[in-house]
């Protein structure tokens, strides 16, 4: 039974539309890890990178910290000047950003929480090439996957993942990795996600 | 038949009720705090997550959690459908239902296929849920360790080293003094292998639907501030002993006494004349199985 709504709710802003949408996609990215969701659309103007501030503006504000490795430094910038999140060094940064080539030392250093605070580790957000082509596989079994889930990924080297196996390996410590790729597709490896890889 | 400027006219002035509230009623940095949790609860199924659970409009223990979190997943194109102990109806879940609606535009439903958010209290629904939906509990006390420990940084430590040895011994005292694990409402769970979880108090009879479940389920205690979850298909089993296995509730003999149906959770009360009188606890299954209507789902 539907109920009719009274059309006066207030009005969603732009911004915190994007962030809603962004937010509902990372859930389900990071429910169903492997599974590939679209997020919503980028600024033009921000190229390769678009899709990884989308991810960056819906997380990060005054209260957390990042880092960003990369070569292109000029999204750092963006960060601090679209949220006000705090720039900290790698192993101590709530919230990292990464582009494929800095993947593997940012998955080695990044913070892994406690094993009494497992919350307070890092999310590494890793732009890559592409998601769902490309000749790396993972393939992923455990919560939020019914059988296996297979992901494609173009452009990151498989000993970023080998190194997350690692890193991950004292569940409930350990880093969660949120990809995307500049056609604002998304999938999520979080911690309890138990990774094989083919390349 | 209304004219045009009639209804421009109740809209400016209902219009005026909700003036100056932000979408969704919270603030954007507090929906961002809230979503940061909920994500970190997800990567970590059963892993109680803090987070700064904000005054609302509501009092703490009324669902609070569950409502802080409804309001940071929900968009404008959500459906929203909010039950209390299985009931729409209920003053408390009309109020969140309302609230929630009239500050986002979302549309509201009594009906559980239709929903893509469910905020309930104690129940989860007979109809089978499915992965474009998404439960979130409203949990009264989140620490399933508070009965053996008082000391939330005891606890704490328990969880860490998934030490978990009084909680079965608590269990085990009960079999010995009581012939049974007594435990009905929010009975102990544990997820993905790892944590022990208290499931909100829903009755035995909802906790086999947490288990490889389709949908994600997010867990709210706004008083005590924790955010958890448990992700669709995780392993999600009840503390059991081999040879005292957990059952769930029996309604040996009995049916619901306005649709007649079964095969659902039933609600007990006793009557003037000395009977007693039984109905579904879930309003909207019962509504379906009294219009005629086939519940395709099953859990």
């Amino acid at each position: 039974m539907a109920i009719d709504t009274s059309p006066q709710a207030p009005r969603q802003t732009v911004v915190a539309d994007q962030e809603q949408r962004a937010f509902r996609a990372l859930l389900d990215a990071m429910s169903r890890p492997g599974t590939i969701h679209e997020l919503p659309e980028a600024r033009a103007t921000d190229g390769a990178w678009g899709s990884a501030l989308v991810v960056m503006q819906c997380l990060l504000d005054h209260e957390v910290t990042f880092a960003v490795e990369a070569d292109d430094r000029s999204v750092h910038e963006q960060i601090l000047r679209r949220t006000g999140a705090r720039s900290d060094v790698l192993a101590a940064a709530g919230y990292v950003l990464a582009d494929a080539a800095h993947a593997l030392e940012v998955i080695e250093m990044a913070s892994e929480g406690y094993l009494e605070e497992p919350e307070r580790s890092a999310t590494v957000v890793v732009r890559v090439d592409a998601i769902g082509s490309g000749s790396l596989r993972a393939v992923l079994s455990g919560p939020g996957i019914e059988t296996v889930q297979s992901l494609a990924i173009e452009g990151l080297d498989a000993s970023a993942l080998h190194a997350l196996i690692e890193r991950n390996a004292l569940y409930p410590t350990g880093i969660d990795i949120v990809l995307v790729d500049p056609q604002g597709r998304v999938a999520c490896l979080p911690r309890s996600a138990r990774i094989e890889v083919e390349d | 038949m209304v004219s045009a400027t009639g209804v421009r006219a109740l809209i400016d002035e209902r219009g005026a009720e909700f003036e100056g509230y932000t979408f969704g009623f919270l603030d954007d940095m507090a929906k961002r705090e809230i979503r940061r949790t909920i994500l970190k609860a997800v990567a970590i199924p059963g892993h109680q997550v803090p987070f700064g659970s904000r005054e609302m409009p509501i009092a703490r223990g009324w669902g609070t959690g569950g409502l802080q979190i409804t309001l940071a997943c929900v968009g404008a194109d959500d459906t929203i459908k909010v039950i209390d102990q299985g009931d729409d109806a209920s003053v408390n879940a009309v109020n969140l239902r309302r609230l929630i609606a009239k500050t986002t535009g979302a549309r509201e439903t009594l009906t559980t296929g239709e929903a893509t958010l469910i905020q309930s209290r104690h129940r989860i629904p007979e109809e089978r849920m499915t992965a474009a939906q998404i439960l979130i509990l409203q949990v009264p006390i989140p620490e399933p360790l508070r009965h053996v420990e008082r000391s939330v940084a005891s606890a704490r430590a328990m969880h860490a080293e998934a030490d978990y040895a009084r909680m079965w011994l608590a269990l085990y005292e009960d079999v010995v003094r009581n012939g049974e694990v007594t435990a009905g409402a929010g009975y102990p769970v544990m997820v993905n292998g790892r944590f022990v979880m208290a499931p909100s108090p829903i009755p035995r009879w909802d906790i086999p639907k947490l288990n490889q479940a389709d949908t994600l389920f997010l867990f709210g205690a706004g008083r005590e501030k924790r955010i958890y979850a448990v992700p669709p298909f995780t392993n999600v089993q009840p503390l059991e002993f081999d040879d005292y296995p957990f059952e769930i509730e029996a309604f040996p003999n009995m049916s619901c006494r306005r649709c007649g149906a079964t095969d659902s959770y039933l609600v007990t009360s006793p009557q003037a004349d000395g009977g007693t009188l039984s109905v579904c606890s879930d309003t909207s299954y019962c509504d379906d199985v009294l219009a005629g209507r086939k519940v395709e789902n099953q859990w």
